[in-house]
């Protein structure tokens, strides 16, 4: 159970990881267009840079908090287990 | 025989000191529908007032101010709730009036006044997933209901 619930959650953190590694690439590569362009300022650049790098600070939060709730749903599920055997032996 | 009942009433009892020491020790908050619902809620106010800016920040004060008080209200609510640190580092970043998300973004619009409507476009992109972020990871947060054992 425990080893299920890891590979499933390094998985989707990865897959989350690279997804927002390509959405940064892919972001770059527009505002480097508007700035080309004339639709958007050196300084809105830098801006929208600097945003995206807090994004990503605040994503790797809500995967260290996504950890904490697998640790957490895996001690239910060891508290269930533990309150069955004692139902059992009653 | 005595010794055989002493015997499974100390296993009982261990097996309860272990279950309450589990029950006794999660380690982040459970779900919280009020936190969800104004986490959504305020995402849609935020971006709509991100809109404005493409005119003058003294014109459109009141609505910015009463989003900052919405904003100043959820946070308070976050920092009292038991193990949350890392959703209320969430909000410290979004709100950071020095960074560059949702408090960065009022501060660049009060200095300059008006903003470019694409740059605007472009930031709320970023503004929204930041509050997708935080609300996808409350929406994940183990239910009240689930941690009953039945």
């Amino acid at each position: 159970m425990a080893s299920s619930n890891l590979k499933d959650y390094l998985n989707e953190a990865t897959a989350d990881g690279k997804k927002l590694l390509e959405s940064l690439k892919a972001d770059i590569q527009i505002w480097n267009n508007e700035l080309v362009e004339g639709k958007i300022s050196a300084t809105d650049l830098e801006f929208l840079i600097m945003a995206k790098k807090e994004e990503m600070e605040m994503e790797g939060l809500k995967q260290a908090g996504v950890a904490e709730i697998k640790i957490d749903q895996f001690k239910n599920g060891i508290l269930k287990l533990i309150v069955k055997t004692l139902e059992g032996l009653t | 025989m005595k010794k055989t009942y002493l015997s499974a009433l100390f296993r009982h009892l261990t097996l309860l000191v272990v279950v309450l020491s589990f029950a006794a020790c999660a380690t982040i908050s459970s779900f919280d529908q009020y936190a969800y619902a104004q986490t959504t809620s305020l995402k849609v106010d935020a971006l709509n007032t991100m809109d404005l800016a493409t005119g003058n920040y003294s014109t459109n004060e009141k609505t910015i101010q009463e989003l900052q008080t919405k904003l100043q209200k959820a946070y308070e609510y976050e920092k009292n709730r038991p193990k949350n640190e890392i959703t209320l580092k969430m909000w410290t970043i979004l709100l950071d009036s020095n960074g560059h998300l949702l408090g960065g973004f009022i501060t660049r619009w009060e200095k300059e006044q008006k903003l470019n409507a694409v740059f605007i476009q472009e930031e709320k992109k970023i503004v929204g997933d930041a509050f997708d972020q935080i609300a996808g990871l409350e929406s994940q947060k183990i239910k009240p209901t689930d941690i009953k054992t039945n």
